[in-house]
Parts: C-alpha cells; structure tokens; sequence
C-alpha cells in the first residue's frame, strides 16, 4: 500500500506510524558507533576528566550586590535578549538555571549584576541580599545573574571540557529536577518563545501577546494566562516576556526601544 | 561505567537522526553523558535510564538547533530521503515526497513526538520521560498529532487529484 491509496479516506493510526517510519534517516551502520568505539572511547576520558575540572566556566564578571536602581516584574523566568546588548536582565533566585527569576531593565552602564541588585534589596525574590551575585553565560549565549561567588556554583550551566565546548548543554533534566522547577512543557514553550524573540529588536505587544496564546493553544502553556506587568508607552512599546510559574502568568513586560531602533 | 556502554550507541543513534552532521550528533552523545556523569544519583537505573538520556540529549539539540535552525535542518534531512520502496513509479516518490511535505508542516512539538514513537519506537511512558509531560498528556498529543498529519495528507491528495483532473 502506498499513501496515496489511503489518503483520500484518510491513513489508519498504524499506517500513518508506518509513514512516519519510513521518513526515518536512518543512519549509516558504521555511522552508530559502540561505546568501544575510538571516538567514544576519547569522549569518555574527556567526560570523567571534565567531571574534575568542574570550575573551569565562563564568568563574564563578578561584584558584590549594589543598592542601584532597577525595573522589577515578579519573580519569573524570563526571556531575554542577547549579552551583548541586552534589554533586561534575568535575576535568578536560586543558584540553579531553573530558578523562579525576575526581570529587570537592563541599566545604561550598571551592567547585569547591578541591575539585579535592587530586587534583591527589595525582597522581590524572597530573600535579603546575597553577598555575591555572579554573571554568568547561559546556555541560550545570554547573560543570568546568580546567587553564587562563582558560576560554577551554578546548577545546569554548561561545563567547558575540551570536548565539549562548542556544544551548549542542558537547563533541566526530567528526574532530579527541583520540585519549584518549571515543568518541561513550559521550559519549552520558554525556550521557543525565547528564540523567536532573541533574533528581533522590539518586538510589539500585541504580536508577543499573539505568540504566547499561540503556545497557550497548542497546549504547552496549558491553563496559562497573559498579564502586561506595565503600561506599554511610547518610551516602552516593546515588550519582553516573563513566566511566572508558580501563578501560571506569562508577564508581557514594557521595554523601551533597543539602541538605534 | 555500564551506563556509558549499556547506552552510548542509542544515544549516538538518537542524535544522529536529529543532528545536521555525524560529528554534530557524537558531540550531543558526549554533552549527554557528561550531563549524566555529573548528576549520575539522579540517572534512573534499568530501562529507565535510556528515555531519561534521550531527555537530556532533545535539551542538548534543541540548544544547539534552535526554532526554525533545528526545523530547516530537519526538513533538508527529510528532503534528501529517498523512498524506501525498490521502484520507478513516479506515483510512489510523489507519495512518499507527500508525507515528507506534511510531515514537515506539523509542528516541532508534534513531529517530535511521532518521531519518538516512530523511529525510536518508545512506549507512551518512555515518550512522557523524554518530553516531561504526564503519560496521559502523550496519549492525547500523539492523538492530535496523528489525525493532524492525517488532514494534512487528505489536503495533499486532494491537491494531487485536482492537478491531475487539470491536465488535458
């Protein structure tokens, strides 16, 4: 049987798996190497010398907490632009990449860990001041502040063994994980909501409002429900995006414009 | 270390089929297991453990092939499929070319899924593991994802009958 006899009444369940199957690149034999494989064999002594050399990260600065002004949302995880100019900071609360995390307005001048300090003042991520707040590089290529000394205190940050340093690694496993953690649908819907919005500019309100009921729709945000944490304004007609698990609040956050926009 | 030698080749096997080149798939294998190696108490043992590293590979790939990235690297893998059937029959090609097309017009979320079903050949609770939802939430998912790609190939059909109705 080929699809098209099937299709104008519609495959059964079984074809349909069956067609699925038959898009399957299956790999070349020699392709799927053993684990007593060269390769695999290196890559093992890369890993047990990796799981040694845990400190070897990538700090991009590290300063004790200021008293320095900042644009809060509520605790939240968060969506972000890039380092190297970024729009808002993702304040974590917890030394681990799945924390509950507030958003703040990056700060002309102040740099990530300043920015944080003030929610940190505040209380808004439940606790009092940490004596140290960290930068660190994220899996996504942007910029977390941490209530560590150093990022290899960081849960869920990539390690930096030779072997696998161009490969980004994880943010969260479905085992281990801590129970505040957000579930993985909604760490998914994050990550794509937030790779949707790293490659662009201002992202107006109404289309980052239409995004997310996209991923409430689709399932992944299930039960989900959209809140402006500000008026957008002229000064502020971008939005940015923050998840507040614990509520079930995706946040669309007022920004001003980026540089040059 | 069992865990590396019990697992390594589905592991490679897994992110083969999802990454854009051999060497892109062994550095997924390696991040993988790095990942397990490091949080080794939380690995589960048994048969368990295989979903559970196919979880921690999908967060690797889908970090290194990201929204539309990994979406245009699948569709040139699936675009460079030839089909299985031993035929010249250009209604076959145009068939299995068909499923390919709607195939890649569902969703990252519900190609994932009949992948995983599919080619891995996973039970819904292993599935649940890899994807972290609720086994009941993958019973639903496949269900939508199958009767979407379903619809999609009715369209496809109809389409073809009508370009060929068109024909003089």
């Amino acid at each position: 049987m080929t699809p098209h006899d099937r299709a104008p009444t519609g495959p059964t369940d079984d074809d349909l798996m069956a067609l699925v199957a038959s898009l399957d690149p299956e790999p070349d034999a020699d392709a799927v190497a053993g684990a007593d494989s060269a390769r695999a064999h290196d890559d093992l002594q890369r890993i047990l010398g990796a799981a040694q050399h845990r400190a070897r990260r990538r700090p991009v600065g590290l300063l004790a907490a200021a008293s320095l002004f900042a644009v809060a949302a509520g605790a939240a995880t968060v969506t972000f632009w890039p380092d190297h100019d970024p729009m808002t900071v993702a304040c974590f609360a917890d030394a681990r990449t799945d924390a509950d995390t507030a958003v703040v307005a990056a700060r002309r001048g102040g740099g990530p860990a300043a920015a944080c300090g003030d929610v940190w003042r505040e209380g808004s991520l439940g606790r009092g001041l940490p004596d140290h707040l960290v930068e660190c590089v994220l899996p996504t290529g942007h910029v977390g502040v941490f209530p560590a000394q150093t990022c290899d205190q960081v849960h869920g940050l990539p390690g930096e063994s030779p072997a696998v340093a161009a490969t980004p690694s994880v943010t969260a496993s479905p085992s281990g994980k801590p129970a505040a953690g957000p579930p993985g649908d909604v760490i998914d819907a994050r990550d794509r909501l937030t790779g949707a919005f790293a490659e662009r500019g201002c992202v107006p309100p109404d289309e980052a409002r239409a995004a997310v009921q996209s991923e409430i729709e689709d399932g992944s945000l299930l039960e989900w429900e959209i809140e402006e944490a500000g008026p957008f304004t002229p000064g502020q007609p971008c939005a940015s995006l923050a998840f507040d698990a614990d509520r079930r609040r995706v946040l669309l956050v007022p920004l001003p414009p980026p540089p040059g926009e | 270390m069992d865990l590396y030698t019990d697992h390594y080749r589905a592991v490679l096997h897994y992110a083969l089929r999802r990454a854009d080149t051999a060497s892109d798939a062994e550095d997924v294998a390696a991040e993988t297991f790095l990942v397990a190696w490091r949080r080794l108490e939380d690995v589960p043992v048994g048969d368990a453990a295989r979903p559970w590293l196919y979880a921690v590979g999908r967060r690797v790939l889908s970090n290194a092939y990201r929204g539309d990235g990994r979406r245009r690297l699948l569709n040139q893998r699936l675009r460079g499929r030839r089909p299985l059937t031993t035929t010249t029959e250009s209604d076959t090609v145009d068939a299995v070319d068909a499923v390919a097309r709607g195939f890649r017009a569902l969703s990252d979320q519900e190609q994932e899924i009949l992948r995983l079903a599919a080619w891995e050949q996973l039970p819904h609770a292993h599935i649940a593991v890899v994807l972290d939802i609720a086994e009941k939430t993958v019973s639903v998912r496949l269900h939508r994802a199958r009767r979407h790609l379903s619809e999609l190939l009715v369209e496809e059909e109809a389409r073809a009958d009508a370009s060929q109705g068109a024909r003089p």
